[in-house]
């Protein structure tokens, strides 16, 4: 078996390789390791990448691993390329988005019973940039349409898991201001 | 959504708030009132409330009908706490007529404040790239198997056979074949629009080479850039008969948009 620095290259250039989010469970595959070892691992390579000499971080998402840039680095990045940012999400949508993050999968009626108006266009949005997605019917009259996050929606807000997500009990405290634009 | 314009004392001067729902607009009122969300004063609130449906009413503004549906539950709850207390003759527990819409708007408020932290978080992260997915293709490992000559005449035998047998079962199903067509106005259409993702003008006859392309695919590429033409999104220059043909783009090209184009054209 390769020893811990070899081992932690090898992981470094299947992660470049794949670009995508690499599953855990292909690179125990590929190295014929047990899962806890290769986690032991990542853990130790993505302490070193925090260090502020190097320009990525090794991210988690669920149960896969990615690289991506450091955000304090974006002023020099965005100098060489154009990052098409996209239109920026409406507060409907973040309210939609925030309701199903925490209960799902829920469906349509649920989040319109929480937010007191129809959501049907931010459950739209929501598709269209692939932060939820369908997950199923649920079994009730009507067979209404389930959702729930998607990938992307973690790697966007930045969450390994949703159980990074603030605990819902504690958000009461949380001072709401109305925003006035 | 909807838009509110807010009155304040000097009537030129409007303030424009974003009201995500009824929710959001108690929610102002009762920060404004500077409102215990426990103790809400029903009667000043349903007031407010219909006050500003009443100044939305005056400046045009469509409201969404569970505005309405609110203002009614207020108006409901305000007659219920008007009423004389009924002295029940059942030992049954006196139910606030606020309690509902408290719980409600307790609910709501959770899930305000989860999407607020929801906004820090993307643009706190926003500035993060990842990489595009690579499409790697992976060698695939084969094994050497000892074969005989004769081995391979059997299986070879056997898997034509087994084609045969399924092509002769399909074979009444199949009426005749088309012939795809291979280039068409509209793949060209789209290989240009990208090709026009990367320059502004290029030479037609030295992007359609006769030499390198079919002729079919040379023919469908001129119609492709003479429909272009047609619709004002390039111009065509050829200085003499001899030589090549500059396409240049004057306008976006979106292919939806030009689909409708030709089929508007081909209707008339």
């Amino acid at each position: 078996m390769p020893d811990q620095n070899m081992t932690e290259g090898i992981i470094e250039a299947m992660l470049f390789t794949h670009g995508d989010a690499l599953p855990i469970s292909k690179i125990c595959e590929a190295l014929d390791m047990d899962k806890s070892a290769v986690t032991d691992i990542l853990n130790s390579m993505s302490e070193k990448y925090n260090r502020a000499d190097r320009g990525i971080q090794l991210r988690r998402i669920n149960d896969s691993y990615q690289f991506c840039t450091k955000q304090e680095y974006n002023p020099y990045v965005s100098k060489i390329y154009i990052k098409h940012s996209s239109q920026v999400l409406s507060n409907a949508a973040f309210e939609t988005l925030a309701i199903i993050a925490y209960n799902e999968p829920v469906t349509r009626a649920f989040i319109e019973q929480i937010r007191g108006v129809s959501s049907d266009s931010s459950v739209t949005k929501l598709l269209e940039r692939n932060l939820i997605r369908e997950a199923g019917k649920m079994d009730a009259p009507g067979r209404p349409l389930l959702y729930e996050t998607t990938e992307e929606f973690l790697r966007c807000f930045g969450l390994s898991d949703l159980s990074e997500l603030p605990p819902v009990d504690t958000l009461h405290n949380v001072d709401v201001g109305n925003d006035s634009v | 959504m909807l838009q509110v314009l807010e009155r304040t004392d000097n009537p030129v001067v409007l303030k424009l708030n974003n009201f995500e729902g009824p929710f959001d607009l108690l929610f102002h009122l009762l920060e404004k009132n500077e409102m215990d969300i426990y103790d809400i004063d029903i009667n000043e609130i349903a007031d407010q409330y219909i006050d500003y449906l009443a100044g939305m009413e005056q400046l045009d503004l469509d409201i969404a009908s569970e505005f309405l549906v609110m203002a009614a539950t207020l108006l409901h709850i305000k007659s219920r706490m008007l009423l004389p207390e009924k002295k029940s003759d059942t030992e049954e527990e006196e139910i606030d007529p606020r309690e509902e819409l408290v719980v409600r708007l307790l609910e709501y408020k959770k899930y305000k404040a989860a999407s607020g932290i929801l906004k820090k978080q993307e643009e706190l992260w926003k500035d993060c790239v990842y990489k595009v997915p690579e499409t790697v293709e992976y060698k695939k490992e084969y094994e050497n198997t000892p074969m005989s000559v004769l081995d391979l005449m059997t299986t070879y035998s056997y898997l034509k056979n087994i084609f045969v047998k399924k092509n002769n079962k399909n074979k009444k199903n199949i009426v005749s074949l088309m012939k795809h067509e291979l280039y068409t106005v509209k793949n060209k259409l789209k290989e240009i629009t990208e090709l026009f993702r990367r320059k502004n003008e290029f030479n037609f006859n030295r992007t359609f080479d006769l030499k390198k392309r079919h002729r079919l695919d040379v023919i469908s590429g001129l119609l492709a850039v003479l429909e272009l033409a047609k619709f004002h999104k390039v111009t065509l220059n050829q200085r003499n008969y001899d030589e090549d043909i500059v396409v240049k783009k004057i306008d976006d090209i979106q292919l939806k948009e030009l689909k409708e184009l030709m089929s508007e054209s081909t209707e008339e």
